[in-house]
């Protein structure tokens, strides 16, 4: 009798899921590591989850973990930087999706200290200066949202979580001490 | 009268039915320089050219006529639309018109029966025109909104393809739903022609004039869903397609919003939020080396037969229930433990490898349990699943009364 192939024998697992365990988004652009996991998705996603944690396959291709546990620190500034620049975009552009993915920022001329009002937001999420962001542009970079070459941003397809959680949000009836936040300005 | 055309575009805008006074205030405020004629005269032009009607049913109160409304939306390229609001004041004149028919139909008055009729008739194209010129405003105004795609941002977009959707296609679907109030009043007003037939059998008038009211209920109907298909189509997936972008922008400016009332925690106050922010780690449950060993073990498992897995085993204790305190007791009782995952798994129902790591964590942490590595890989079943590494054995490291 022959033996039944072993379905967690999967290749690279120990880099993936130091890759995944540290936030990190993986998407096609990620090469090797990424088409090994995008193979053999249920297999990764199985073994993951025997061990306690979620891995997600998003529409758009790409893979993450999530605890499902209380949202941290570091992802609520993230939102932050990611729902001002929707706001901005959404007073610019016929798409806010397109302009995320189709345009690239020169780093220098990203909104987030273009108002008063957006100035205080990003100082809410310990933000406060062109300077102070970046450090956290390059944690973006880590994380694998998007990419910095010669100080331009270019967004790379798991952004679209953010743009997912405002979706979710504009199909939540407003609770009652969020009136007037419904309608685009 | 060629020369008072702005008189006639004003009240072919007027929103509703103007007093003798109204119009003889739009022609004083139109008058051409040239033009000496009295304003009442020119009233009486306007009534006796048929550019104008009375109301049927209100006192002193003019409306310029069908024809010639229709002319001028053909000569202006303004479509009238229907509104919600419009609907409501057509609801509200057709119920009112039903009603006079059966009173002058119980009362055998042939004389109001026709001329009410004739104004149910003027109605009822009015209703069938507006929905047509609906359907042809969200044609033109899509093809306007297309051609702007890139040059036009999102919010105003939005705003126009809402707006769009509920000024025209919305009150459309209000005509033809079967369900909604317009309909309960159309078929009062059909079952009330129908009472008319009866009365007025012999009066060939009446049951011309009758047929012609059935007539124009239909085609009313008709082409109404016509043009609500129509515009529908036209517009849909634009609409459709707008939707989410407007989403984003509606949901980006909730959260900023929120934010700025609540600070940034406010986004625990979002169900789902929490979960959509929450990051890869999942802390305390077993420490990163663990796993990967586990993973490393995982990958390099080759069974040579195949595996049967045991039901799971229902009388062990729920794993809820299961702390470090519970596992020293068990490990207490049992004296040396030479596998812990084999162990733990005869004691607690429905064993999973997260157990596992958490005991196995809680057992190296404690001063109470020695810990130490076997040798000789085992396979256990944890969650349905079978595992191979090596195992770990536990004893107390002195034997606590307990």
């Amino acid at each position: 009798m022959s033996a039944p192939p072993n379905r967690f024998a999967l290749p690279r697992l120990p880099d993936l899921y130091s890759e995944l365990r540290r936030g990190r988004h993986l998407c096609p652009e990620d090469g090797d590591l990424y088409a090994l996991l995008d193979e053999r998705p249920q297999d990764y996603i199985d073994l993951f989850s025997a061990i306690g944690y979620q891995l997600t396959r998003h529409r758009r291709g790409f893979y993450y973990l999530t605890s499902g546990a209380q949202s941290s620190d570091q992802m609520q500034r993230i939102a932050v930087f990611y729902f001002v620049l929707f706001d901005h975009l959404a007073d610019r552009f016929g798409s806010v999706t397109d302009a995320l993915f189709q345009r690239t920022f020169p780093a220098s001329e990203l909104p987030h200290f273009f108002t008063e009002r957006y100035t205080l937001l990003m100082e809410e999420a310990k933000l406060p200066s062109l300077e102070a962001l970046q450090p956290f542009l390059r944690r973006l970079e880590s994380l694998g949202f998007l990419s910095i070459e010669n100080d331009t941003i270019r967004f790379r397809s798991p952004s679209a979580r953010f743009l997912d959680m405002c979706v979710d949000l504009a199909n939540t009836p407003p609770a009652a001490d969020e009136a007037g936040t419904e309608t685009p300005e | 009268m060629a020369q008072r055309h702005l008189l006639l575009e004003m009240l072919f805008r007027a929103t509703e039915a103007a007093s003798e006074a109204d119009i003889l205030e739009y022609i004083r405020s139109t008058r051409p320089a040239s033009d000496t004629t009295e304003g009442q005269t020119v009233f009486t032009r306007l009534r006796e050219y048929g550019l104008i009607e009375p109301l049927a049913d209100a006192q002193n109160r003019y409306e310029m006529t069908e024809p010639v409304r229709a002319l001028l939306e053909h000569l202006l390229q303004s479509y009238r639309v229907m509104s919600s609001e419009a609907i409501g004041g057509y609801l509200g004149q057709l119920e009112r018109y039903t009603e006079r028919l059966g009173a002058a139909g119980r009362q055998n008055d042939s004389e109001s029966v026709v001329l009410v009729l004739k104004n149910a008739d003027a109605l009822l194209e009015r209703i069938r025109t507006d929905a047509r010129n609906s359907c042809l405003a969200v044609m033109e105004k899509t093809t306007e909104i297309k051609s702007s795609l890139q040059s036009t941002p999102l919010r105003e977009r939005y705003t126009q393809i809402s707006h769009l959707w509920s000024t025209n296609i919305v009150p459309l679907e209000e005509v033809i739903d079967i369900h909604n109030a317009i309909e309960g009043v159309l078929s009062s007003l059909t079952a009330t022609l129908t009472s008319l037939t009866r009365t007025f059998q012999t009066d060939s008038v009446i049951t011309t004039r009758v047929t012609e009211t059935w007539a124009k209920v239909r085609r009313m109907r008709t082409q109404t869903f016509t043009a609500y298909r129509e515009a529908k189509l036209a517009l849909e997936p634009l609409y459709r397609s707008i939707q989410r972008e407007g989403m984003v922008a509606v949901g980006a400016a909730r959260y900023l919003k929120l934010i700025e009332a609540k600070g940034i925690t406010g986004f625990e106050q979002v169900a789902g939020a929490a979960a959509f922010l929450s990051h890869g780690r999942n802390e305390a449950l077993f420490s990163d080396i663990d796993a990967k060993q586990f993973l490393a073990k995982a990958t390099d498992y080759h069974p040579d037969h195949d595996i049967t897995l045991a039901p799971p085993d229902e009388t062990g204790v729920q794993n809820d229930d299961v702390g470090i305190l519970q596992m020293l007791d068990w490990v207490h009782d049992a004296g040396d433990v030479s596998d812990l995952a084999e162990f733990l798994r005869t004691k607690i129902a429905d064993f999973r490898a997260t157990h596992f790591f958490d005991l196995a964590l809680a057992a190296l942490d404690s001063p109470e349990i020695e810990v130490q590595h076997g040798t000789e890989p085992t396979e256990t079943v944890m969650g349905g699943q079978c595992w191979y590494g090596y195992p770990i054995s536990v004893k107390l490291k002195e034997q606590i009364p307990r």
